[in-house]
């Protein structure tokens, strides 16, 4: 046989069995029910001995561990930890977003203490690179992983996307502080978002409620009726600015011009140019740092651009960029901060919180979201607390489905965001989106705190304006 | 006589140079930050953390330099070298007192931001400077003379030594995957790899004259071991009690026991001195194959990786079962783009415009959002021929108007296009089509009719994925001693000798550009698939870079070398977008990659598994010095 | 038997190449004309910038202006960078990936000198002094940064095939940006306001220009004419111009190719710490990704303008710069394309492939060495 015939031949077996075994692959959900099941048959042995001895029960002994829903469940030993895990951006340009968040997780655990007994473990920070490939392969590490309850995580949506679907397949809740795209949840209107899947939570805001606020401040409070709107290339920030747009427009006012930069673009003449050519009154960008910073730097130099209001959103809300002489006078909408007269799940307050971060890292909070976060692994950890069944030795078990199910009823939870009532989508923040205004750049936190305007979400998905602080 | 007086004088500065390279790598480990940041993950429980096996490292490597390098003639003894090792463990550590005693006086946190006080702490062991100083001084000393001692071990105790410690830290870092392979490793995985192992031993031994017996007992083996596998995939072999042993919890993460290390280490270094003696036997047996024989090696080499293939999807885990898949879309890439660099000599930097093509090109005809109506909902088969039309499209784009441009400044202006791909994509201009910043999602799975290859299924997507590269493979195999194959190396040598002997220029390398671009496109097609969403930062230049850098590291122009390089670069290090196996070090990612192409560039640019002739063509001045030094040729003589 | 087909015999037909090159030449004129004047008397047809700015909508004068400086401005400082290149390219032949993180260390470094001398009062007090000296600062941590990848890591590959200096060097770039990355952590240094005596405009041939733009045209332009007078009257110059042209002959002429090889870079490094430091003036945040994409334009600045060709780089630079800063607003937006400043890298690459198509050599025409034409 020549050569030829010969690897037509191995390629003829390559795919065949390609094929074969591909058809007969392994799925995920396999390996959480075989879990479950040795766990039962492992605890079933014990159960057996201590339930002749167990006397003084009221009701008739249970048998433990109870049967497993559809999800499977956890059994954690006598004095092992409750596991959870996080998957935030705590690599390159978005670390200051993530790592804040984990500062949050990381408080939360202190002030929650032990579920019933055992410590909480939080295993190694998962990176989700701010991209779905990143949310992918951090999401399958951490489903490889036995016994992780629920992940407080994703950073940035778009790594949100695929690890949704990963998680489902392994029955573990995902609970993000800071992922705000609309089709992850719901529209408001009773429609599931595209992409949502019943595994899925947040405690951020929903991004259709901050754009559409923040146009409505511009319209009413603020007088704008010509405005440009510039984005950076990123899903949040285009979202964000388009959103913005069509409230805007529908108002009645005008976007002249819809651009946007590149992050790490730095001359801003042109941009700012190609706005200038359409005279608007304000420019809303909601972009990052340090673009967001080179623009209002830059935008005084501009001819046509000097009596123009500028208007930021949430990613430049950091002390970094507040302490910038030329963002006095510039409004920013985003989550709504005004935390201090909140305490939180266990009492604490939100002041004393931040006193407690600063002391922790050694810097004030750099972004936004890290309540949000605080707030969500509280919930977590509350539910795996309200659902988990105990024991005779000490043990816990915990149904998965029942923590999901939990966790989506969950209503008037004290978190230090505020009241926070899950929807039947996931979304489960206060939505409170408020407008700040910055008026001394020697005092940021001061800016931080000076809130102008306040949204919610009112009752049919509609914004309404809610009386400040 | 003072066997320490041997040592010559230049030996003595080259240590003390040595040294000082040492106490420079230590002041730089520990002021870019991995002392700290790798400080909370403990390899071995409870002595070595990640971030002072860092240190000992450059201590015993700058030992290890200053024993080994004692001039040969010095007749240098034992005692000798550790007392040169000694020596330069003994500068290094009187360089990192300095910097210790600086950042304990001096508040240098302002600007080197990862000198901070708990790194500070670490480097004193929580004592006190008196402390640091002391290890810095002392530990140099001792790792010093413990790295030159090595260097006079023989080359097996050696090896065994550094090789055991190796499997130490491997086991180590690995303790996810391997813990979730022992914990989920069921009887049926293991009966298929006995029955097929086996058969193909028999077989090979009594039967590999006769290619259609081989072959039909190789499927007949495959075929069982397949059904054996499913159906027994259910019984679990109960190796869970190895990991639950050989780690403990720890707050970063599990952490190898020091019993579980220490039996690794004693087996690792039995085995590789007891199978010396086997292992050089078989090479030489190898090299005294005839070449019929040779050949039925071969064959059998390729039956173990497709057997491996097969087989080894099922035992692996969803962790590198996901690792793999991407190693095989960059290894699909990289054999797109030996064609063109390797085999035709374009130096494209803008490949990622293909493979962004490709996965735009199936997630807008197959996507199910409803952001775009307009577009049609094709299953992945009937978009795929799309694909290569539009990576043909594509690659005549990028080609034609850079035919006539001569090498660097080819690079420069495909890198553009690269760009202008990546920027046309995310543009509002496009959005429309293309979803602009807000990319596309909903990329429906695979149907195989029998069978639906969703994206979260790792081991299915991981077989879809080794099955296109296998086919990729194979074409650039075909291709490599085809016609067109060697009209691209005429034409990569000399390009106007190639067009005089009759090799048309422009369709050269519109079609070395055109393949390129088809096999970069289908691998964009299944990236999208995988993921299920594509935004358009996921295309960016690094991407280039990256597929660029794992065809030379491998060993460029040849197919084996290809898929070393993607195994190393993005498997274990990690690719542009993602972790590989080596998680903890992920922060310090990009860095390793910098030291990592510098070393190889310098030391060994043909690749970890060179083609021979490029090896040879690149190490021409030391071929003919060893010629030389062999006899072969006489002074004088020219290669 | 026709065995070989001898260069003249081959008829030069007008291929498929030649026609695309063409349709290109011709498409693209038609494009940026269209842009610019728009289609005279087509209702609804797309209306050229200069159209829409006489009617005044659009971009207006004072707006063309200021974007005309400020391309100036930018790509003079792509000309400093592309220095680097040229000569690093014209000597040896190859494109030195570590040349932006150059830039991007002079840039970072002398953030520190700045600051200090911000919090100490001098940056008001004594402007010259203290931008000076931050030049000097810069300048020297550059020029230490390419000396040492020289040593390090070209010297010992010279003579090798193109690609493993390439890969080199590309491995060089990401090692100096995570060790600075690593050393000076990964926040942005924002430097101090311009100094009191450069905020503002002034008034130049009564052009009004941003004075800290007009710094940065001005010191390009100076240290330009430095480095020409440098290379042209001393005698390091001369030895530099000898290797630029033929090694080996330079060699036996009895220049110490080693040292001038290190020279070259140096100067290099120090036009790029120059530039650094005017970078972190006009847009006053810096950190360890700054330097990547200046430095792929200043590549594409130095292939722009001719390389190995000083003149050339400079005046690749500018182009880059201007077309940049213009092209977008001047040629897309006269097309109705939405979002025209995202597309500038597209308009700046777009800009490389067709001086290549319509200039191979490049602007002013390429030097190089004998070594590096054969």
């Amino acid at each position: 046989m020549s050569k030829k015939m010969k690897f037509r031949h191995l390629g003829v077996l390559v795919l065949v069995f390609a094929l074969i075994a591909a058809a007969c692959g392994d799925d995920d959900t396999a390996d959480t029910t075989t879990a479950a099941t040795t766990a039962d048959t492992t605890a079933d042995t014990t159960a057996d001995t201590t339930a002749d001895t167990t006397a003084d029960t009221t009701m008739a002994p249970m048998a433990f561990p109870p049967e497993a829903g559809a999800w499977g469940g956890v059994l954690i030993a006598a004095g092992a930890p409750v596991e959870i895990r996080t998957l935030q951006a705590i690599s390159e340009s978005v670390a200051f977003l993530g790592v804040d968040q984990n500062r949050g997780t990381e408080l939360a655990l202190e002030d929650f203490g032990d579920v019933l007994g055992h410590p909480v473990n939080l295993g190694t920070a998962e990176d989700d690179l701010c991209l779905g490939e990143g949310g992918a392969s951090g999401a399958t590490a951490i489903a490889a992983q036995e016994g992780v309850l629920g992940v407080i995580g994703t950073t940035c949506s778009g790594a949100a996307f695929p690890a949704i679907p990963i998680f489902h397949a392994a029955g573990i809740v995902l609970i993000s502080g800071s992922n705000t795209n609309a089709t992850l949840t719901s529209d408001f209107q009773g429609n599931a978002g595209e992409n949502w899947m019943n595994n899925y939570l947040r405690t951020a805001h929903n991004d259709l409620i901050q754009g559409a606020a923040a146009a409505i401040f511009a319209y009413d409070n603020l007088g704008l009726r010509k405005m440009g709107t510039i984005h950076d290339g990123d899903p949040y920030t285009s979202g964000l600015a388009g959103s913005f747009g069509l409230t805007f427009t529908e108002l009645g006012g005008e976007i002249v011009v819809a651009t946007s930069v590149a992050k790490e673009d730095t001359n801003m003449v042109p941009v700012l140019t190609e706005i200038a050519a359409g005279e608007p009154d304000g420019i809303y960008f909601p972009i990052f740092q340090p673009a967001g910073d080179f623009i209002v730097q830059q935008v005084g130099g501009i001819s046509g651009l000097e009596d123009v209001q500028m208007y930021g959103a949430d990613g430049l809300i950091t002390p970094d960029h507040f302490s910038l002489p030329e963002t006095e006078g510039v409004y920013y909408s985003g989550p709504d901060l005004g935390f201090d007269a909140n305490a939180g799940f266990t009492g604490e307050t939100y002041t004393n919180l931040v006193a407690r971060y600063e002391a922790a890292y050694g810097e004030l909070p750099t972004a936004a979201f890290h309540a949000h976060t605080y707030d969500a692994t509280m919930m977590l950890l509350f539910a795996i607390e309200s659902v988990a069944v105990e024991g005779p030795d000490g043990e816990l078990w915990v149904d998965r489905l029942a923590l999901r199910d939990f966790l989506y009823n969950i209503s008037d939870f004290a978190g230090v965001t505020g009241t926070l009532t899950c929807d039947e989508f996931g979304d489960c923040g206060g939505n409170v989106v408020s407008v700040i205004l910055n008026l001394d750049s020697d005092d940021p936190q001061a800016g931080i705190g000076n809130v102008v305007f306040r949204a919610g979400k009112g009752a049919g998905g509609e914004v309404v304006i809610l009386p400040l602080g | 006589m003072n066997p320490l007086a041997a040592t010559s004088q230049d030996s003595v500065r080259s240590a003390v140079k040595v040294g000082l390279l040492g106490g420079l790598g230590y002041i730089f480990v520990s002021a870019v930050g991995m002392v700290e940041g790798l400080g909370e993950k403990n390899v071995i429980d409870p002595i070595l953390s990640l971030g002072y096996l860092m240190l000992i490292w450059v201590g015993l490597w700058a030992g290890h330099r200053a024993g080994a390098g004692a001039l040969p003639g010095d007749g240098v003894s034992v005692v000798g070298r550790v007392w040169l090792g000694i020596v330069a463990g003994v500068t290094g550590g009187l360089l990192a007192s300095a910097f210790l005693i600086w950042i304990n006086t001096f508040v240098v946190r302002e600007v080197f931001t990862n000198i901070s006080p708990a790194l500070i702490e670490l480097l004193n062991l929580r004592q006190g400077l008196g402390t640091g100083v002391a290890v810095a001084i002392g530990g140099g000393a001792l790792l010093g003379g413990a790295g030159a001692a090595i260097g006079t071990l023989t080359p097996l105790m050696r090896r065994a030594l550094t090789g055991s410690f190796l499997w130490v830290l491997i086991v180590g870092f690995l303790e996810v995957i391997l813990s979730q392979i022992f914990r989920e490793i069921d009887l049926g995985v293991f009966l298929a790899f006995l029955i097929v192992g086996v058969t193909s031993w028999i077989l090979l031994r009594n039967f590999g004259d006769s290619q259609r017996v081989l072959l039909g007992g190789l499927l007949a083996a495959f075929v069982v071991g397949v059904l054996v596998s499913q159906a027994l995939s259910e019984v679990n072999l109960g190796l869970r009690f190895i990991p639950d042993f050989a780690y403990i919890n720890r707050v970063g993460g599990r952490a190898l026991t020091l019993s579980a290390a220490a039996i690794v280490f004693l087996v690792a270094f039995a085995a590789t001195v007891l199978f010396d003696g086997r292992r050089r036997a078989m090479r030489a047996r190898l090299a005294a194959l005839e070449p019929a024989e040779r050949q039925k090696w071969a064959f059998g080499l390729v039956g173990v990786f497709v057997g491996l293939g097969v087989f080894l999807p099922m035992i692996l885990g969803s962790v590198v079962n996901e690792l793999l898949s991407t190693t095989g879309l960059f290894l699909l890439m990289g054999l797109g783009l030996n064609i063109v660099i390797g085999y035709a000599g374009l130096l494209d930097l803008g490949y990622v415009a293909f493979f962004a093509v490709g996965a735009y090109t199936m997630a807008i005809l197959t996507s199910t959002s409803t952001a775009r109506n307009w577009a049609p909902e094709l299953s992945f088969w009937e978009a795929l021929p799309f694909v290569v039309l539009a990576a043909v499209v594509a690659g005549i784009l990028v080609g034609t108007p850079v035919i006539r441009m001569r090498g660097d400044y080819l690079a420069i202006v495909t890198l553009g296009f690269g760009e202008i791909a990546r920027i046309l994509f995310l543009s509002e201009w496009f959005s429309g089509v293309t979803g602009g910043a807000l990319g596309v999602t909903k990329i429906p799975p695979i149907e195989l009719g029998f069978y639906t290859v969703k994206g979260t299924d790792t081991q299915a997507v991981l077989y879809l994925v080794l099955a296109f590269v296998a086919l990729a493979a194979f074409v650039s195999y075909r291709l490599q001693d085809s016609r067109i194959g060697r009209s691209w190396m005429a034409m990569r040598e000399d390009e106007e000798v190639a067009e005089t002997m009759g090799v048309n220029i422009v369709k050269a390398k519109l079609l070395a550009f055109v393949m390129g671009a088809i096999l970069a496109g289908v691998g964009g097609a299944l990236f999208a698939v995988k993921f299920g969403t594509i935004f358009p930062a996921s295309f960016s230049i690094i991407v280039s870079i990256t597929v660029l850098v794992l065809i030379i590291v491998g060993g460029m122009g040849n197919i084996p070398g290809v898929a070393v390089g993607a195994l190393v670069m993005i498997g274990i290090l990690g690719g542009s977008n993602s972790s590989g196996l080596l998680r903890e070090f992920a922060e310090f990612k990009l860095l390793i990659y910098g030291a990592l192409m510098l070393y190889m560039m310098l030391n060994r640019p043909e690749g970890l598994l060179p083609s021979k002739r490029l090896a040879r063509e690149l190490h021409q001045e030391e071929a003919v010095q060893d010629a030389w030094l062999q006899g072969e040729i006489e002074q004088g003589e020219e290669d | 038997m026709k065995l070989l087909k001898l260069p003249q015999q081959r008829k030069r037909r007008f291929g498929f190449v030649d026609s695309f090159l063409w349709a290109v030449r011709i498409g693209a004129l038609v494009f940026v004309v269209v842009g610019i004047f728009g289609i005279p008397g087509v209702a609804g047809g797309p209306e050229g910038s200069l159209f829409k700015t006489l009617s005044g909508e659009g971009v207006s004068g004072e707006a063309w202006r200021d974007l005309f400086i400020s391309g100036l401005a930018q790509g003079s400082m792509y000309g400093m960078i592309a220095l680097g290149y040229s000569l690093v390219y014209g000597v040896l032949g190859f494109i030195n990936f570590a040349h932006g993180e150059v830039f991007m260390s002079g840039a970072l470094v002398s953030f520190f000198a700045a600051d200090a001398f911000a919090t100490a009062g001098i940056w008001e007090s004594q402007p010259v002094l203290a931008l000076g000296f931050t030049i000097l600062v810069a300048m020297a941590t550059s020029t230490i940064v390419a000396v040492l990848t020289e040593r390090i890591a070209y010297r010992r590959l010279r003579g090798s095939p193109r690609l493993i200096p390439l890969i080199t060097s590309i491995g060089m770039s990401f090692f100096i940006r995570y060790t600075f990355r690593g050393l000076f952590g990964d926040s942005f240094k924002t430097y101090p306001a311009a100094p009191g005596v450069l905020e503002g405009r002034a008034t130049i041939f009564g052009v009004e220009i941003l004075k800290t733009q007009l710094t940065v045209i001005v010191v390009t332009a100076v240290s330009m004419v430095v480095l020409y007078q440098f290379v042209a009257r001393t005698r390091m110059g001369r030895a530099m111009r000898a290797i630029a042209e033929d090694r080996e002959i330079a060699a036996l002429m009895g220049v110490n190719v080693d040292r001038v090889i290190s020279l070259t870079f140096a100067v290099g490094g120090a036009m790029a710490g120059i530039a650094g430091v005017l970078w972190a003036l006009l847009f006053r945040q810096v950190h360890f990704l700054t330097g990547f994409l200046p430095g792929i334009k200043g590549f594409t600045a130095a292939v722009v303008g001719g390389i190995g060709n000083m003149a050339g780089a400079y005046v690749g630079g500018l182009a880059i710069g201007l077309v940049e800063s213009v092209g977008p607003l001047l040629v897309l937006d006269g097309w109705g394309i939405p979002a025209v400043s995202q597309l500038k890298d597209v308009v700046a690459f777009s800009a490389l492939v067709l001086v290549l198509i319509y200039r191979p050599t490049g602007l002013l025409g390429e030097r190089l060495s004998v070594e590096e034409r054969g």
